[in-house]
């Protein structure tokens, strides 16, 4: 049976493995054919930023695999849309697949979450 | 058969660099194993090659079964048509073939 699964972030995720392991159980999910959603709050929305430079830090860049997300069946992600504005973060500083959702909606996306995994 | 020798190898076989992978690189890689590179081998490998330069990340087996879906036709993406022309494990040896790193699943 297919479940609504809702993943949050809520903290940055650069500098650190944790980026990777979000990803890995987001796609695992997308993969048994759950319906996934990905939803970037607080410190989280950095994730989404455009031009980082992780390579400097010996990271892997991690943006382009957000663009795989589609091919799993994942519409994107979505960024709250206070946690932004409270950044000082306009739309057209994020990478080209994010969505943006008022805070109130959020609620909503997780309210009809079977499961909520949050990172 | 051409000489591998000059390659920069890992301990599981796969290439260290991938500048030096060139398509005759591959079909030694594969005669070696046993396998001779058919289209439809090239298909699978090339499209390995395009999904991590686009990506910059490598599907494990069940993902990389659901992108080929998704690209390349739902036939292609079964697990029997990949083990076909891939024996010993399609995901290891499309990406050894293609020059890149060992997949972290294949360990």
């Amino acid at each position: 049976m297919s479940k609504h699964l809702v993943f949050i972030i809520d903290k940055p995720l650069h500098g650190n493995v944790k980026a990777q392991e979000f990803l890995d159980s987001i796609l695992m999910a997308a993969a048994f054919d759950q319906r996934v959603d990905v939803v970037l709050v607080g410190d989280g929305v950095f994730a989404m930023l455009d031009n980082q430079q992780p390579e400097k830090l010996d990271m892997k860049n991690i943006l382009p695999v957000f663009g795989t997300l589609s091919l799993y069946g994942i519409n994107g992600v979505t960024v709250e849309e206070e946690a932004l504005r409270e950044r000082g973060l306009v739309i057209s500083q994020l990478h080209e697949i994010s969505n943006v959702m008022p805070r109130e909606k959020v609620k909503q996306t997780m309210l009809t979450a079977h499961h909520i995994f949050s990172f | 058969m051409d000489s591998l020798e000059h390659l920069t190898l890992d301990e599981f076989g796969f290439m260290k660099d991938r500048t030096q992978w060139s398509e005759r690189v591959a079909t030694t890689f594969a005669e070696k194993d046993g396998l001779i590179l058919s289209p439809a081998h090239w298909e699978i490998i090339l499209f390995m090659q395009s999904y991590y330069d686009q990506y910059n990340h490598q599907p494990n087996a069940r993902l990389f079964g659901q992108a080929i879906k998704k690209q390349l036709g739902a036939d292609k993406g079964s697990s029997i048509y990949l083990y076909t022309l891939f024996p010993d494990g399609p995901l290891k040896y499309a990406n050894k073939y293609a020059g890149l790193p060992i997949p972290p699943s294949c360990i």
